[in-house]
């Protein structure tokens, strides 16, 4: 009885999160100057390996502690995923026991994020600096500002050679101020950067923008030097 | 003796010295040759070897170096990954203005 519970409750999850497993959607969009779009999600957890590991591995506790000092010829019968399942002793003890931690995983609340690839090629001709080509994301949703001006950015961090993150440079800007430049791999003497495992809070003055001013500078000369 | 507390004593107001303060700010514009702004190029002070952190261009193409001190040094405006396009220039307290920039 409770092993069909387990089952039918295992099913509806599988049910549920198939699909977002394994579909892809390929389609081309229309913008400006655009080729073809592909829209790829990923969905891969952090500790995949972990979850996987402890799922396997935890019922064997039980199952071994229970038909150590309790030796019986308590069995498991029953349909499972459209197979007649007949499983006695400690193996049927392991398989209920996986069910429940499995039920129990998969009853947690799902990541609100997931990872998504979107890749294309535009088609621009005369374009020959990459650099000068900005896509946006609308809305920007890895973007969350308060109208305190606080701000939190999600973003994806490679791995350098040495295995470390190679975090990126914050850019901030308003018309208003001179742009400011936040580098998240340095330690700066008026920037406080307090950095977790995959959070790096800002701040000391690095955030404090200055004002366009508008009284005359010194005005350079600019000599260009001759390349080396 | 007297060498030896001469020395003493002017090392002793060499360290008492205040430091030159980093005053100065700089600011400018990067462009292409065809009128627009250059955005996020990373621009740098050089001052004989000594580099200052690098500042990115805003979407508008404008830098601002802050907190650098005065004195001549070289601009450089990395459009190349490795190899930066330099220029001479003076940069003066409280602030320099520097003329627009085009690269190709």
């Amino acid at each position: 009885m409770w092993l069909a519970a387990s089952a039918k409750f295992w099913k509806k999850q599988l049910a549920r999160k198939a699909p977002h497993q394994s579909r892809d959607r390929e389609g081309a969009v229309g913008f400006a100057y655009s080729s073809t779009l592909i829209y790829r999600r990923s969905y891969v957890p952090d500790n995949f390996f972990l979850v996987t590991g402890t799922v396997v591995l935890l019922p064997l506790v039980p199952a071994y502690i229970l038909f150590k000092f309790l030796p019986s010829e308590a069995g498991a019968d029953g349909p499972y995923s459209g197979l007649s399942l007949r499983l006695k002793g400690a193996f049927a003890a392991y398989f209920i026991v996986l069910l429940a931690v499995m039920s129990f995983f998969h009853s947690l609340p799902s990541n609100e994020v997931e990872l998504w690839t979107i890749k294309g090629k535009v088609a621009a001709l005369g374009v020959d600096n990459v650099s000068d080509l900005r896509i946006s994301i609308v809305p920007d949703q890895s973007q969350q500002k308060t109208p305190d001006l606080a701000f939190k950015i999600r973003v994806m961090v490679p791995r350098n050679a040495q295995g470390q993150p190679d975090l990126p440079n914050v850019v901030i800007e308003h018309p208003l101020f001179n742009p400011q430049t936040i580098h998240l791999d340095q330690d700066l003497p008026d920037c406080k950067l307090t950095k977790a495992k995959d959070e790096v809070d800002i701040a000391g003055d690095c955030l404090k923008l200055s004002k366009r001013s508008e009284t005359p500078a010194f005005q350079t000369q600019l000599v260009q030097l001759p390349e080396h | 003796m007297k060498p030896v507390a001469t020395c003493i004593i002017a090392t002793l107001v060499w360290l008492l010295l205040p430091a030159p303060a980093d005053a100065a700010a700089v600011r400018g514009k990067v462009e292409r040759m065809a009128g627009y702004p250059a955005a996020y190029i990373r621009v740098t002070l050089n001052f004989a070897g000594r580099r200052t952190s690098a500042v990115y261009t805003g979407s508008d193409g404008f830098y601002y170096l802050p907190k650098v001190q005065a004195g001549r040094c070289v601009l450089e405006i990395w459009n190349a990954k490795d190899k930066p396009t330099s220029f001479q220039i003076e940069v003066r307290e409280p602030s320099t203005q520097v003329p627009t920039v085009r690269l190709p």
